[in-house]
């Protein structure tokens, strides 16, 4: 596995464990630093008498440490890291681990196995359909009530929205939430999170809107649709599926490249982590969405941006998903560099309509840009292709001049997301090296 | 269609309902049929709408523009840039500040995807000239397109002229050899490229466009060759509004021989005073004593030169004023060479003898401009105000801070040199009195706090690391011991750029 600055700052929970895991990047805080294929450990001194005995497993990373930190990882997982990045020569080579470090790893693969068991118990067939039909008779009947909505919305015009922008959507979203359509209440929060100041609000609004009412109106229909035209649906209003609900026939093994990885602050301090990745054989891009609470990462799988990793997953059910749910992986023995294809931006208009044309509700596309350039024109950023087509782009204006003042419009390999008629930076190549935005 | 959208939208369904159908593909067919309402058609054709807009527009077209020429990245050093990056992710002001000390006098070029960010981080502050200057074309394409106000922050440099600092030299340069050519009339080439002479000088013309800091340092550098050839270019400026600037001229004026100005302040001292012999022990000795003329009247003419009628200062007499503002303005040997009488007796009289508070501040302020600083440290020394040393020049200053470790109290000195110290531009501080320093703040950890031990680290010699670590063996809690990786992280960071 490689670590980088970067991605181990990516781990870590917060800013000042950030802060604080460098400081302890030192020599001279380690008694000791230890080495081995599987793992590293250290003994790192602290204000307690005794040392920390702190360990990282490098394989499916992961973090113990004997400090009383609530956070995780705790700084001195992260100092170790950042010193194994900075100064690999402190660390002594073992041909063993340290007993410690055999215990917690292998109680890790028991967990792992005992999980497994539990996720393979049979399922009460019966009350799970019951519960099922109850749900659905709540989840239409909400429809019902938020087409009516939206339509006197319409009917009367969008225009005196901004003027309650934060509460004209409240309570038909505490509505969808109690009739357990937790998708549906999530398009409402976007519509009521959106900047209606902007210019052209009114399109943007549109486009969330009339999307939200389609897809409403398609969920009315959603029984007389074909069983991955209804999963999809069901994916979308809000019905999650569970490690348990997947046929484990369907496990797919493949080697995949961590591209990106964002962190999002939802309510109650919960953390939403998406992380993409891409299948170099497959050339399919799949993502990861873990829900974790803020400071508290020790459940969550920790992906490395940068990495390439074997692994076996479930793909959501539903039309053309990349949604996966991640079983097992661990860092592959392969690290090849991402191949970028060279593709113009009419060849991937052409790729999503075809996209469009089998499912209508895909927001975004994930695409890899071989040598397109980024150009300032009348004060608007795009990203240009070696025929002169361009997309704007979608970027805090900072990272977009960053990015120009060190590429000066020299072409540069893109991993991003194209949505809306925009493109969204996720992240760029620079003379061989892959920068995250 | 896109209008048409909007207008229903904005208007309502109910006021105006747009007539367009567009084909639903088989899939959607079940969903486009399911209703006739006209509001659940107008949002089911608007989603569709935009769907296909989304990614069925054609591509935008940029007309490729010719390649900008940049200059070569040449000056940039990975150590530099690597330091300066680490200082903008960690807001470290202190570092950020010392790497561009460091690109300045080095003449290195600012590692240029770093740039938008110093740009942001100094948008209105003094140092974005200085940004700018070190960031070549693309640091002003950045500033450009982040809509600065090239303007304001270019009055600070000139790329003609090059750097500040190229442009003190180059004043330097001309006072050492032939003073007289700072004042020579600038020749400028027109279109057709004939020479045509312009009203003012280089020099001249410089100073018109710096800020008034800038001002005062580019006229102190006139010192070296001043004479009478000078007098009628320095009035021109004795015109400026700043009374800093004008002050500063002055004091030059006085300095040359029969200049007009010094004329006049010759009269004002033979005015002023009276110098008389007094009989003292029954005749046996006799003294020579400086009085104040009592039949003085103020020459209102005497304004212009910065003088004021009045007394502004309780129980000073007007004409008493007159002294202390001749004290404070004109060098001590005018003054005696006037009266003819040595400058130990006006320093007896007026300041190891005179009560008056004023008299005192106003001969240390004499000092302070006519570079005393013998006087100073002899003061500093009689009165232990270390303040004074303030005003000594850099290599006289380090000396005296310390001597004064060995005269006077240690934690005064250290409060005082490091007030000297955080005024000047990061150097390194000669090792013993790093030690000086660092032994008192053990003793009194609270001299300097938080991020100041940063900063102090940054004038730390490589050899204090050792030194600081050395000591850190019984800490006991104590905030000196507790803080001190502060100095030794900034000696660190130092360290990486030691061999560029």
């Amino acid at each position: 596995m490689t670590f980088s600055e970067e991605n181990i700052k990516n781990l870590a929970p917060d800013d000042a464990s950030i802060k604080a895991g460098q400081q302890l990047a030192t020599r001279s805080k380690w008694e000791s630093a230890n080495q081995h294929e599987l793992a590293l450990w250290g003994e790192c001194k602290g204000s307690g008498k005794n040392p920390y005995f702190t360990q990282v497993d490098l394989t499916n990373v992961a973090f113990k440490c004997s400090c009383p930190s609530r956070k995780f990882p705790c700084k001195h997982g992260l100092g170790l890291l950042f010193l194994y990045t900075n100064d690999k020569t402190y660390f002594n080579q073992q041909k063993s681990l340290h007993e410690k470090v055999e215990e917690w790893l292998g109680k890790r693969g028991e967990k792992a196995e005992s999980k497994k068991e539990k996720e393979n118990k049979p399922v009460d067939k019966e009350a799970q359909e019951k519960r099922f039909q109850q749900r659905e008779k709540k989840v239409q009947e909400g429809i019902v009530e938020l087409k009516t909505w939206m339509q006197d919305i319409i009917r009367v015009g969008i225009q005196n929205i901004p003027q309650n922008q934060y509460s004209f959507s409240r309570s038909m979203k505490a509505k969808m939430i109690d009739s357990q359509a937790p998708g549906l209440a999530r398009h409402l929060d976007g519509l009521a999170e959106m900047d209606m100041y902007a210019p052209n609000w009114e399109h943007d609004f549109l486009n969330k809107f009339s999307k939200l009412y389609t897809l409403a109106t398609a969920y009315q229909q959603v029984e007389t649709l074909d069983e991955s035209w209804q999963m999809e649906l069901k994916n979308r209003i809000g019905y999650t599926v569970n490690k348990a609900d997947f046929n484990h026939e369907t496990l797919h093994k493949e080697s995949l490249l961590t591209l990106h990885q964002t962190k999002e602050v939802l309510d109650r301090n919960l953390v939403n982590e998406k992380t993409w990745f891409f299948a170099p054989n497959s050339k399919r891009f799949y993502f990861v969405f873990q829900f974790y609470p803020i400071s508290q990462s020790a459940q969550a799988q920790m992906f490395m941006v940068g990495n390439r990793i074997d692994a076996a997953f479930f793909i959501y059910p539903g039309l053309g998903q990349q949604r996966i749910l991640m079983d097992h992986y661990a860092a592959s023995q392969i690290q090849n560099a991402l191949e970028f294809p060279n593709r113009l931006i009419p060849e991937y208009h052409q790729h999503f309509a075809n996209a469009l044309a089998q499912n209508p509700f895909l927001e975004e596309f994930p695409v890899l840009l071989k040598s397109y350039r980024l150009v300032n024109s009348n004060q608007e950023w795009f990203v240009v292709d070696q025929n002169q087509n361009a997309w704007k782009i979608a970027l805090e204006k900072m990272k977009i001049l960053k990015i120009w003042a060190l590429s000066l419009e020299e072409p540069l390999d893109w991993f991003g997301v194209y949505q809306d008629a925009v493109f969204k930076p996720l992240a760029f190549v620079y003379k061989q090296k892959y920068h995250t935005l | 269609m896109k209008d048409d959208i909007l207008k229903a939208a904005l208007l309502g369904t109910e006021r105006y309902t747009p007539d367009f159908s567009l084909p639903f593909s088989d899939v959607m067919q079940n969903i486009a049929n399911s209703s006739n309402e006209k509001e659940e058609v107008f949002l089911k054709q608007t989603a569709l709408f935009y769907t296909l807009n989304g990614v069925c527009t054609p591509a935008i077209q940029i007309e490729k523009a010719p390649a900008f020429e940049w200059e070569d990245a040449q000056g940039v050093r990975v150590e530099l840039e690597n330091l300066l990056e680490k200082a903008l992710t960690n807001d470290n002001t202190l570092l950020v500040d010392y790497c561009l000390h460091f690109i300045v006098k080095k003449s290195l070029i600012i590692p240029r995807y770093l740039v938008p960010d110093l740009i942001e981080k100094y948008l209105n502050n003094n140092r974005l000239g200085t940004i700018l200057q070190h960031s070549g074309k693309v640091g002003l394409e950045v500033a450009k397109i982040m809509e600065v106000d090239l303007a304001k922050s270019i009055q600070e440099l000139d790329s003609d002229e090059g750097s500040f600092a190229e442009i003190l030299q180059w004043i330097k340069k001309t006072r050492q050899n032939a003073p007289e050519k700072i004042w020579e009339v600038e020749k400028l080439l027109n279109d057709e490229g004939t020479a045509i002479e312009t009203s003012k000088s280089k020099f001249e013309r410089i100073v018109e466009q710096v800020k008034v800091e800038k001002r005062l340092q580019l006229i102190q550098c006139l010192k070296v060759g001043l004479s009478k050839f000078d007098e009628e270019h320095l009035i021109k400026l004795l015109k400026s509004k700043s009374q800093q600037v004008k002050n500063e001229v002055a004091k030059l004026l006085v300095l040359i021989e029969g200049s007009q100005l010094r004329n006049d302040h010759i009269a004002l001292i033979q005015k002023l005073f009276v110098v008389s012999v007094k009989k003292e022990f029954l005749g046996l000795s006799k003294k020579t004593v400086i009085e104040t003329n009592p039949a003085f009247s103020f020459d209102p003419n005497y304004k212009s030169y910065g003088f004021e009628e009045i007394s502004s200062v309780k129980d000073l007499s007007d004409v008493n004023y007159q002294v202390v503002q001749c004290i404070r303005k004109l060098p001590l040997n005018l003054i005696s060479s006037t009266l003819g009488v040595p400058e130990k007796l006006i320093i007896d009289q007026f300041y190891t003898h005179q009560k008056q508070m004023v008299f005192k501040s106003a001969f240390i302020e004499n000092a302070i401009n006519f570079g005393e600083t013998a006087f100073l440290i002899q003061a500093a020394k009689e009165k232990k105000h270390l303040p004074y040393l303030l005003h000594l020049p850099f290599e006289q200053a380090l000396q005296t801070f310390e001597e004064f470790y060995r005269i006077a109290d240690s934690h005064d000195v250290s409060i005082n040199l490091l007030d000297w110290l955080f005024q000047q531009d990061y150097f390194d501080l000669p090792t013993k009195l790093a030690q000086y320093i660092v032994k008192e703040l053990q003793n009194s950890p609270y001299i300097i706090q938080g991020k100041q031990m940063y900063r102090l680290g940054l004038y730390f010699p490589q050899d204090m690391r050792a030194f600081i670590i050395s000591m850190n063996k019984n800490t006991n809690g104590n905030y000196f011991f507790e803080n001190n990786h502060l100095i030794v992280q900034a000696i660190e960071d130092k360290n990486q750029l030691v061999n560029l």
